[in-house]
């Protein structure tokens, strides 16, 4: 049952989200990619706001892949502002980062990310890791929205 | 009148009879500041600015005055004693006067002068009494040069303790502004480096049919750069993670954690190695994620440091140090340790083969070293050239 909902990408540096598309082509995901670049765009995206309005063009995600270190808002206030609205409660978030720091780590989950992964640093690691994203998150994983679409 | 002259003053109370006010004459005549009340409420209250002694005949106390006289003397200060010179009827002692004697005497210094006396008799009291008061107040004087001493110096301690807290705040201000410092260049370093690495990968992965193998030895020349930098930067950050993380102290099993580590490493494996534990291994204490990097990076060393061709050997053990410790041995055969070296190889970028012929950043070891030290441990090596090295950490007994 593998899921074909929108995944939502927010990456501020453009390479990562170069190398991040190449390895979706690589790991044969073919959910559409829709990518924002700093955390106060990826709030606008889920509010459907200015260039986001047209939900059919830019649909709510099933999964959002959130950078941390970003500029104007950072991924933490991005999970922040999430885990305070009902209808992002329930929504996938795995963090996607180069920080290692424990502090980071547990803010991450405190705020209630589902899964925390640290970038890795070549193109063949990143696509082994996003083959494991899709393996599990996409082909394995129920989300509350897929449910919905079962009832 | 001054302060001095009104602790100088003999306080005389004289409700009645020409014999009070005799007294105050005769002692004026002598010298003395003498001053007459004619009720002891107002030589109480006279008091309160000062007091050389007093002066009072028995029979112009009211048992009223009496109680006031008592609390008067009761209510002095410990380093404070005047004397109360009392002239006394010469009547046989009644069950009365025995009783109020006996009370007064109880609550300070009382002198009885019997009638008739003669004036010499007086005068010498009083001189006595007030001599006594001179030394009470350099006794006041003293306490309160020390109390003022005290408090000096308590404000100075003061002052130093606030300095102190004040230095050492801004000490870890600096030293987080520090860590803060290198963990964001070492984390933006990274990122540049991804994009090299990508980049290059992709050169030769999409470019492979277009660049020649001159072309293609750069790419990977800059491929292997990036990965030492990115080696390097991610050391740095190991390094700063074991010198600043909270660190909680618990039992570990040292057997599980080595096999775990293996198990994560394919390279400790055969058939790029071959390391064996030495069982059963000693549980010890410390902080398990730290414990694991210093493992990993021993166990590391030992099988990167060998002679080309050979498969590395690592013999893990553990034995008792006294009654609280437990030495974990990592003994390898490898090529060894210059002596002059063995001292420095657990400093900051230095590194036992500075010659490239093994790579490394030379920050493993003082990883290492850092990682124990927390953990109220020690490390060390024994080497000789060509023979292999035994490393071993000492960390507290589970």
């Amino acid at each position: 049952m593998t899921n074909e909902g929108t995944i939502l990408l927010v990456e501020d540096n453009s390479d990562d989200v170069f190398f991040m598309r190449r390895a979706f082509k690589a790991a044969e995901i073919s959910n559409p990619l829709q990518v924002v670049s700093d955390g106060s765009q990826a709030i606008q995206y889920f509010r459907g706001l200015g260039k986001f309005a047209d939900r059919e063009a830019h649909p709510l995600p099933v999964l959002v892949l959130l950078d941390l270190k970003m500029p104007i808002r950072d991924g933490h206030e991005v999970l922040e502002w999430m885990r305070l609205r009902k209808q992002f409660r329930t929504s996938v978030v795995i963090v996607l980062t180069t920080s290692q720091e424990m502090s980071d780590v547990k803010r991450a989950y405190r705020l209630g990310a589902n899964s925390y992964l640290v970038k890795p640093s070549s193109p063949p690691e990143l696509v082994e890791q996003v083959r494991a994203i899709k393996r599990y998150w996409l082909d394995q994983n129920l989300f509350t929205q897929s449910v919905a679409a079962l009832i | 009148m001054s302060q001095l002259a009104l602790e100088e003053r003999v306080l005389v109370l004289t409700p009645t009879g020409a014999d009070a006010r005799i007294s105050v004459r005769v002692l004026r005549e002598n010298g003395f500041l003498a001053q007459s009340f004619p009720s002891m409420e107002a030589l109480c209250e006279a008091s309160r600015y000062g007091v050389g002694a007093l002066l009072i005949a028995e029979e112009a106390l009211t048992s009223s005055d009496l109680s006031r006289l008592s609390a008067l003397m009761a209510s002095q200060p410990s380093w404070s004693d005047f004397a109360v010179v009392m002239v006394t009827s010469g009547a046989a002692t009644t069950q009365y006067t025995a009783k109020v004697f006996s009370s007064l005497m109880a609550c300070g210094n009382i002198t009885l002068i019997e009638r008739p006396f003669r004036l010499i008799t007086l005068v010498s009291a009083m001189q006595g009494a007030l001599r006594a008061r001179r030394r009470q107040y350099q006794v006041r004087a003293l306490l309160s040069q020390h109390e003022n001493d005290q408090q000096e110096l308590r404000a100075h301690t003061a002052e130093l303790e606030r300095r102190v807290a004040e230095r050492t705040a801004k000490l870890s201000e600096m030293v987080s502004e520090l860590e803060a410092f290198s963990y964001t260049v070492s984390h933006d370093l990274r990122a540049p480096l991804r994009g090299i690495q990508g980049y290059a990968h992709f050169l030769l992965e999409d470019g492979a049919d277009r660049i020649d193998e001159t072309t293609r030895d750069y790419v990977r020349h800059i491929q292997a750069s990036a990965a030492r930098l990115d080696a390097l930067v991610r050391d740095v950050l190991a390094y700063s993670r074991v010198s600043r993380s909270e660190m909680s102290f618990h039992a570990i099993d040292l057997e599980m954690l080595v096999q775990q580590i293996v198990a994560e490493n394919p390279t400790f494996r055969m058939p790029h190695a071959e390391i064996n534990l030495e069982r059963p291994l000693s549980p010890v204490r410390g902080h398990a994620p730290s414990l694991s990097q210093c493992i990993a990076n021993l166990l590391g060393n030992a099988i990167k440091f060998v002679e080309p061709g050979l498969l590395p050997r690592v013999t893990v053990r553990t034995e008792s140090v006294g009654e609280e410790h437990t030495r974990v041995w990592f003994e390898d055969n490898g090529i060894g340790i210059d002596p002059d070296l063995q001292g420095k190889i657990f400093g900051m970028f230095e590194r036992g083969h500075p010659d490239r012929t093994f790579d490394g950043t030379g920050i493993g070891l003082a990883i290492v070293k850092k990682a124990v030290l927390r953990m109220r441990g020690d490390v060390g090596v024994f080497s000789t050239p060509g023979q292999g090295s035994r490393f071993w950490i000492q960390l507290p007994r589970a």
